[in-house]
């Protein structure tokens, strides 16, 4: 016993002998070399996901946007990535770590960050915030989102061209949340627009990311009898491979996951992020950025529409072609009326439009959808 | 010269030893770490340091990580004198998360001077159910304490769930599975503008305060007893079962302070994903100090500067997030190689 | 979901009410198979007297080396063994810890699931968004509103039927042969065992390397079979639940078997009944099994105090160290 504690005790005073001689050492070097690392002009930009930007999905979708942006402005912009950080303490941790090292422009790209991006914006007025998909803004504090619902309605019409035999479609949403009911709602149109018996069914599976859920939920509606399904989760990577295997199409939002369903896949939404991370970030370094919300769609170039599948016709590619030009005209407004709810009441008469604020704050679903409160 | 101390010296002085040689298994851990995946070692330990210790933002960020820290290290290691496995930390915190939330949605109307203490208590009287379900139930009919708090953080968790999908779902929230936000009057009061609250007050008023109880009073002395030398305490014809129950519930007290801090402080508001498995690091924590409470106070601080630092492997190093989990499970795992022979509580 | 009356038959959602069945029990089959085989395994391990809190990490490095090395190699078969290996190495670990070297369980489990969720997350960088072939179903898919009841088993893939028949190996290990005795020995009494000749160290090493080892294949099954591919952090709990789910099915293999299908029920009925429109908590359901579980222990304990025990007596307790 007294040979054993002596030699724990030798084993714990080496230990922590070395542990002294490293922490000298290394406090006493040159500490400071952040990443991306450059000449103090250049504008030092943060980005902090959720998720691993190895999703396929929303946090892939920003990393692209942040490649692009170091693409087409280098020398003028660095950035730095902190993923998978927890809508907690610790998201507050690395704004505050990340402004301490010199960013002045930061993208909080999750909505559960609005908060803490409200806070420590309080605290640095000097340094500029912009909060993906947020309701409220602050002097420093902009939020930005894309104009989804408009390649969504684009992917509707496509669908229902695709699959004219039977237009029972789909869709797998995490939360019942307005950023979902856009898309939902804006889906169904289209599809309605091809065909006025198209339907949607709906399932949430209450997870931003959940393959298992992902993948029974297609199971389940395809058990049904949909054509196809659209998948709204962060990674929709679960539930686009669950469709292929069905053997039911297959579309998806936030990236290209054509790859992933090289049989079925019909076409998706995608966010647009290149281009406005850079018309924000060439606005701060002109000194003109102003607290709003940035919004945009097929003009501003803030939206994209996936590439086509196989399975996608001839006639579905002139179909879409045409819509997305006629959208980026204006002469087509996706929520134009005359819509229907799916209680049967008229929410938008003929002749308006939803407003802005409106599809932001969607809370019900139009005619054909079902599943959905 | 140790064996020059008594007993008890020389036993703190081996917790302090192994705390130090986990400190140092640590550091020579990440080294490797880094080493393997080409990193360069000075430069990120020094800037997870830096990170962690090294300013004033770094600690005050490290102090407001180690408040439910401490909290749930504090509700594992008083219970843990009596011999008790609390690993039901986590759903206590949840629980005083909800008796937190409940008052601030519904009681708001309340004077400010009475609105906080509200919520304290209630947030203490949820978290006090959550332990002494276990505790009772282990005091009476020696049910394991540790299943039926494991289950319980199942339950604990998926309230929450429950209440912010449904009843307590902000209907202004457009859909988002939260509550409403809290008033201002209903957040403890903080160290200025940072997040550092009065839980951490709390926290180390408990550890010292337990440490006190513990040796002098005859309750604590009880529960050592329970702890260290059950047949002696059948044979002293102790009340087993009110004080299982008791010290468990005191210990989930500050488990659910904890989560009223989190709630009430750092969200604002009630949510899934409030904690990020505070009770298991507590757990972890307490064990690491072999339950020594007034040692909690430093480990609690240098584990949460450890996870403030482990931000520079992302900014720095340009490590995926991965690593910093990959970091303190190997630190843990060095730290219970080291930790030769049986636990024992002090 | 619609239900109503059809010329006299029941009618759910356009489907007859027995392709409702079939699809959920189908689906509950599917996708409770990850945590059954978890569940299985740990059962082994904690009927020695050691719990296991580390399977989530076991499940993970499972699930990621399974996608590796189908990946890499285009074996599935190389896929399930390294899948097992790696994640018993883990087991082993922890075996060692706590069984030679006395190391608190609990510490042990809970730093077993950090290295194993950081492992899998760091080494599965490479893997993550890459497409591969995951494990077919026997038969092809069922098409619309199946009510072949023979779909409920041939919709399966070949992990999630061979299960079924762990979990009869799982019980007939325990029940039938010598060395489940000694695990049953080892976990009840493990002084008494030790007397009597049976080497508690072995014996418990194995057992929890068995549990390591199913975990694996578990994890295997939610990567390459369930949901064809990898991600971080994609069992989502599920570790944890097993745990849980052991003690639902009081330490036998094949009600855990039966109450992992139960988990997956449940979890596809909360999908299948918000298309119904009924507005039962999702949450609420699930807490079900766990405040049963607390309340069957409890009964169990009392019943049988003084008389046996509800659970493996030496299970979770600080260990005796022996040296065999």
């Amino acid at each position: 016993m007294n040979k054993n504690y002596m030699h724990r005790s030798l084993t714990a005073m080496f230990l922590a002998a070395v542990a002294v001689m490293f922490a000298a050492g290394c406090t006493a070097r040159d500490t400071d070399a952040p990443a991306g690392e450059g000449d103090g002009t250049a504008l030092k930009v943060g980005f902090i996901t959720v998720g691993p930007v190895s999703d396929y999905g929303f946090n892939y979708q920003h990393e692209q946007g942040r490649l692009a942006l170091e693409a087409a402005m280098p020398g003028e912009v660095t950035t730095v990535l902190a993923e998978n950080v927890p809508e907690t303490a610790d998201v507050e941790r690395v704004m505050e770590r990340m402004i301490s090292d010199g960013t002045e422009l930061i993208f909080a790209t999750s909505y559960g960050y609005l908060d803490s991006a409200l806070r420590v914006a309080e605290k640095h007025p000097d340094v500029t915030f912009m909060h993906c998909l947020g309701t409220e803004q602050a002097p420093n504090l902009g939020t930005y989102s894309a104009n989804l619902w408009e390649p969504a309605y684009v992917a509707g019409a496509v669908a229902a061209t695709t699959s004219p035999g039977n237009v029972r479609f789909g869709y797998v949403g995490a939360h019942p949340i307005p950023p979902i009911y856009w898309i939902l709602n804006a889906f169904a149109l289209g599809a309605q627009s091809v065909d006025p018996a198209a339907t949607v069914d709906a399932v949430f599976t209450n997870s931003w990311n959940d393959p298992a859920a992902e993948t029974e939920a297609v199971n389940s509606l395809a058990a049904k009898g949909v054509a196809g399904v659209y998948i709204l989760v962060d990674s929709p990577i679960a539930g686009v491979q669950a469709a292929e295997r069905r053997g039911i199409f297959a579309l998806a939002q936030h990236a290209d996951l054509s790859s992933f369903a090289p049989n079925h896949w019909i076409t998706g939404a995608e966010w647009g992020w290149a281009k406005l991370y850079e018309d924000v970030a060439r606005s701060v370094i002109d000194g003109t950025w102003e607290k709003t919300h940035i919004s945009g769609g097929f003009r501003e170039d803030y939206v994209e529409l996936s590439p086509f599948g196989p399975a996608v016709p001839p006639e579905a590619r002139t179909l879409a072609d045409d819509l997305k030009a006629r959208i980026a005209r204006g002469d087509l407004d996706v929520f134009a009326g005359p819509i229907v709810g799916a209680d049967g009441v008229e929410r938008v008469p003929e002749g308006s439009a939803l407003t802005i604020d409106q599809i932001l704050s969607f809370d019900w679903v139009v005619k054909g959808v079902r599943g959905a409160r | 010269m140790l064996t020059m101390l008594n007993g008890t010296a020389r036993r703190n002085v081996r917790t302090g030893l192994q705390v130090m040689a986990s400190g140092g298994a640590l550091l020579v851990v990440l080294s490797v770490l880094l080493w393997s995946v080409d990193r360069e070692i000075a430069p990120t330990l020094s800037a997870l340091l830096r990170n962690g210790f090294g300013d004033r933002l770094a600690l005050t960020e490290t102090l407001v990580r180690m408040t439910p820290l401490l909290l749930c290290a504090l509700a594992v290691a008083i219970p843990a004198k009596a011999g008790l496995f609390n690993i039901g930390a986590e759903g206590q915190l949840h629980a005083g998360a909800i008796g937190a939330s409940g008052v601030a949605l519904f009681a708001s109307f309340l004077h400010p001077v009475a609105l906080l203490p509200t919520m304290m208590l209630v947030a203490a009287l949820a978290g006090c159910l959550w332990g002494v379900i276990p505790g009772w139930l282990r005091g009476r009919w020696g049910v394991n304490e540790v299943l039926v708090g494991l289950m319980l953080n199942y339950v604990a968790i998926l309230a929450v769930q429950h209440l912010v999908h449904g009843p307590w779902k902000d209907l202004s929230a457009l859909g988002w599975p939260y509550t409403a936000r809290f008033a201002a009057s209903a957040k403890l009061p903080t160290l200025g503008a940072t997040n550092v609250h009065l839980g951490l007050a709390l926290g180390i008023a408990g550890c010292g305060l337990g440490w006190v109880l513990l040796r002098s009073t005859t309750w604590g002395v009880s529960l050592r007893v329970i702890g260290q030398a059950p047949r002696a305490a059948r044979h002293l014809e102790l009340p087993l079962v009110r004080h299982i129950a008791v010290v468990l519930a005191v210990g989930a007290i500050f488990a659910a302070l904890a989560g009223l801090g989190e709630v009430s402080v750092v969200q604002g508001r009630l949510r899934p994903g409030i904690s990020a498995g505070y009770g298991y690091s507590g757990f972890l924590i307490s064990w690491l100090v072999g339950n020594h409470l007034l040692l909690l106070i430093p480990a609690a601080f240098v584990v949460a500067g450890l996870y403030s630092g482990a931000d520079a492997l992302q900014l720095t190093a340009g490590l995926p997030s991965a690593t910093a989990d990959v970091f303190v499970g190997l630190v843990f795992v060095a730290a219970l190689w080291l930790r030769a022979g049986r636990q024992v509580t002090s | 979901m619609v239900a109503g009356r059809t010329a006299g038959h029941v009618v759910i959602d356009g489907l007859a009410w027995e392709s409702f069945v079939v699809a959920m029990l189908g689906g509950a089959i599917r996708s409770g198979t990850p945590v059954a085989y978890a569940a299985i395994g740990e059962t082994i391990a904690e009927r020695a007297g050691i719990i296991n809190l580390g399977l989530e990490g076991m499940m993970l490095v499972g699930a990621m080396t399974a996608v590796a090395l189908r990946i890499g190699t285009g074996s599935w078969v190389l896929g399930l063994f390294g899948a097992m290996a790696v994640a018993t190495v883990l087991a082993l670990l922890h075996a060692y810890l706590v069984v030679v070297r006395g190391a608190n369980q609990i510490v042990s489990g809970l730093a077993l699931t950090l290295l194993g969720m950081g492992l899998s997350g760091f080494l599965g960088r490479p893997f993550v968004g890459v497409r591969f072939d995951g494990l077919a179903s026997l038969r092809g898919p069922s098409g619309r509103g199946s009510s072949d009841w023979l779909s409920i088993l041939g919709g399966q893939d070949g992990l999630a039927l061979a299960a079924m028949f762990v979990a009869i190996a799982g019980w007939f290990l325990l029940q039938r042969t010598r060395f489940g005795l000694a695990v049953r020995a080892v976990g009840e009494d493990p002084a008494a065992a030790y007397a009597q000749g049976i080497s508690v160290v072995r014996t418990r090493i194995v057992a929890v390397g068995i549990g390591g080892a199913l975990a694996g294949l578990g994890g295997a099954h939610l990567s390459l079979a369930y949901t064809h591919l990898w991600a971080e952090k994609m069992t989502a709990g599920q570790g944890w639940i097993a745990v849980g789910l052991v003690i639902v099915a009081r330490w036998n293999p094949i009600w855990a078997l039966v109450a992992a299908y139960g988990f997956g029920a449940l979890a596809i009925l909360h999908l299948q009944l918000q298309a119904s429109g009924v507005t039962a908590s999702p949450y609420l359901l699930a807490m079900f099994p766990y405040v049963a579980a607390i309340t069957a222990l409890t009964v169990t304990t009392v019943l049988l105090a003084g008389r046996g025990h509800a659970i493996p007596a030496a299970l979770a307790k600080d260990l005796q160290l022996f040296k065999r």
